[in-house]
């Protein structure tokens, strides 16, 4: 029994010190973010050529959604002045589009009246160019491939439907591509309906943590900034050298970024390109969201730990950030592990010399499981966002706390049996809230 | 009605959100003050603690003596961290084995109407599953093996003193780190942690006569709930909130003043 009471012991407190480290992680990342010298992004260069981009929006049953951002996509500019110094022609493809940007709604085997909207659109505008998917293996990756096989431009460019890309977000995506290092870019996402519930006001939260400060602090710091699989950009040719997107992956965008570092690209943030979307209004469309978020990346974990340690274009730095990176789905169920330890070792009558392990374990794992990412960077984040009065919504976290805490440990289990059976996974359509015809 | 005049344009341009920042402050700065502020209240708490859980058992012991006799409760010293601490001590309860399957048929109950019942958020949901769950292991535990429960209220009391102790302590370190990125004078700093000590103080004695009369009335079956669920988690709660209260005034007071924020470098 002493050496289960021994091993239940070391366990807790090794959880406990992985969670400090990414406690000091964050710290540094806030004080980076707030005080530290800002690597601003490429936008304000002025006398680059624009490349050729092909928008891409993958679509399923999105009649509701499908209007107003094929709206905001074709009142998409670059700046006047610069059009007429970047050829609008900029693509060696013969069959190249008119316009340098093309626009590609992939409708996937809708049943609404998705096509009637982008058949509309196509008929009004020569750059939109719809595929329509029938008959095949419904998904975002299957519908990416499809088409980035039959697009133009050398850049390819991600929104989901419920998105409203605003007018100057595509050229200031495509200007990083200028820097030769550049694989893909990260643009900065902002939710749309905050006000809807508390759901969405905690989210408003989360998303302002992970890119006001997460995703800049690691593009300051030259680590591991992630692309996101929307509000982003990426070289078709590397994705295309790279063998297209994983049909079963559920989180593309994860896979490819740690595919570009392994491979020497960078993935850089632009904070400034912000784009609006729709944040889960209902609990349970937020726990399929994270479960499928945590499996997916949970299998991207476990394929790439090794070519991370082994790649020899990433550095110490970075491979560090990488695997804490990699490793956050997976801290969840760790946690729990470590508090049924802690309840064992409670009943075992181990808590009076423990308490102090299992005070530090508790807060420090709240500190970095508020919403992923430490009550300070979060509060930082809405500081610096300008927000005053939702900041006072952190102590309500702890819904989020136990919650994603579920949730993602369901969706590691998930992946642990994906990785053993070899099994398939299906994607699974967030659900839109908008209604129809309603403006935002 | 008055005339409208026309649009002038705005006098002042904000930094935009994505790059603006406060000004940088040298690493010796962070430190020194994080060291000043991690050192005085580590100085203070080891110098008040003892005085703090005096007070915490005599006015519990007050309180209590309402609903159960005064002279079954006795207030303790015990030693900790070279020094003496204060906790009330009465004889305890164990559960009878009745009373442990009704625990266990209204926990699951209460477990199956908050994970069912779609009008309850799955947030609210999971918070009473883990309640629940660690309630029936602790059902369990004293339905098959009451004799080897290795606590009484005296060591409950003793636990709880530490516990609240250490939560004061670590409060010490962790607001100090996260109030390091906010520029706003080391005494303003100081009287967030200050706040929150006292706070920390007065939830705690309230929440020891709420435990303590649990335990006493209703047995030790619950100690389990009371120690994981509404323990040193729940403190974090009110410490963030006070935070989180401090930083929205701190925001309004600072939203628009342009020569407190920088751009970039």
């Amino acid at each position: 029994m002493e050496m289960v009471v021994l091993i239940l012991k070391i366990y807790v407190f090794g959880v406990a010190l992985i969670f400090a480290v990414y406690v000091f992680r964050h710290l540094i990342f806030t004080l980076s973010r707030i005080a530290g010298e800002q690597r601003i992004y490429y936008q304000d260069i002025v006398d680059s050529e624009l490349p050729a981009v092909s928008v891409l929006v993958p679509m399923h049953n999105e009649e509701v959604v499908a209007r107003e951002i094929l709206e905001a996509l074709v009142c998409t500019i670059y700046p006047s002045e610069k059009l007429e110094i970047i050829p609008i022609m900029s693509m060696e493809n013969e069959n190249a589009s008119p316009k340098n940007v093309e626009i590609i709604p992939i409708d996937d085997h809708s049943t609404d009246g998705t096509r009637d909207i982008l058949k509309e659109y196509a008929s009004k505008y020569a750059q939109v160019r719809p595929i329509y998917r029938e008959n095949v293996q419904r998904g975002k990756p299957q519908s990416l491939n499809e088409a980035i096989m039959v697009a133009h431009g050398h850049i390819i460019v991600v929104f989901d439907a419920d998105y409203i890309p605003p007018k100057g977000i595509i050229r200031d995506l495509a200007m990083c591509f200028n820097d030769p290092e550049v694989g893909a870019v990260m643009g900065r996402v902002i939710p749309v309906n905050t006000s809807r519930s508390l759901l969405t006001r905690l989210l408003d939260l989360e998303r302002s943590s992970g890119y006001q400060v997460d995703q800049q602090a690691r593009h300051n710091l030259k680590l591991l900034p992630q692309y996101g699989g929307t509000v982003g950009a990426f070289r078709k040719d590397v994705v295309e050298a790279f063998g297209m997107f994983d049909l079963h992956s559920l989180t593309e965008d994860t896979e490819l970024t740690f595919r570009l570092f392994v491979k020497g690209w960078k993935v850089v943030y632009a904070n400034r390109a912000e784009c609006y979307e729709e944040v889960p209004e209902e609990w349970s469309v937020r726990a399929r969201q994270i479960k499928r978020w945590s499996r997916g990346h949970n299998r991207v974990m476990f394929k790439y730990i090794l070519p991370v340690l082994k790649s020899k274009y990433i550095s110490l730095r970075e491979k560090v950030d990488g695997l804490l990176l990699l490793f956050v789905y997976a801290l969840p169920m760790v946690f729990i592990l470590a508090m049924f330890s802690s309840l064992a070792l409670f009943f075992l009558g181990e808590m009076q010399l423990f308490q102090g392990i299992f005070i530090f374990l508790l807060i420090i794992a709240f500190n970095a499981f508020g919403n992923f990412s430490p009550f300070y960077q979060i509060a930082t984040a809405s500081f610096l966002d300008g927000g005053t009065y939702r900041i006072r919504l952190l102590p309500f976290l702890l819904f989020s706390f136990f919650f994603n805490i579920w949730y993602v440990a369901q969706g590691f289990c998930y992946a642990v049996v994906d990785v053993l059976t070899k099994r398939r996974t299906n994607w699974e359509k967030t659900r839109r809230y908008k209604k129809a015809g309603v403006k935002t | 009605m008055k005339k409208r005049e026309p649009e002038k344009g705005k006098s002042v341009i904000y930094y935009h959100r994505a790059y603006r920042k406060l000004p940088a402050k040298s690493k010796a700065g962070y430190l020194t003050e994080f060291f000043l502020l991690f050192f005085f209240f580590v100085a203070v708490i080891f110098h008040i603690f003892p005085r703090a859980t005096e007070l915490t058992s005599y006015f519990s012991k007050y309180i209590l003596s309402f609903v159960m006799p005064p002279n079954t409760l006795a207030i303790m010293k015990k030693g900790f961290l070279s020094r003496d601490f204060y906790m009330i001590s009465r004889i305890g309860r164990f559960p009878s084995p009745l009373f442990l399957l009704v625990s266990i048929q209204v926990t699951l109950a209460v477990a199956f109407i908050f994970t069912q019942l779609k009008s309850i958020p799955k947030s609210l949901g999971i918070w009473m599953l883990y309640v629940c769950i660690i309630n029936i292991i602790s059902c369990l535990f004293f339905l098959y093996m009451p004799d080897r429960f290795p606590y009484n209220i005296e060591i409950f009391s003793e636990l709880y003193m530490k516990t609240q102790v250490t939560i004061w302590f670590f409060i010490s370190i962790v607001i100090p780190l996260a109030l390091a990125p906010f520029r706003t004078g080391i005494l303003t700093k100081g009287v967030i942690i200050t706040s929150m000590l006292l706070y920390s103080i007065v939830f705690g004695c309230l929440r020891y006569i709420v435990f303590f009369y649990i335990l006493t009335r209703y047995s030790y079956v619950f100690m389990a709930v009371l120690f994981f669920a509404l323990g040193p988690l729940i403190d974090f709660v009110y410490i963030i909130g006070l935070y989180s209260f401090s930083i929205s005034f701190l925001s309004v007071k600072m939203k628009r003043d342009l020569i407190k924020w920088k751009w970039s470098y």
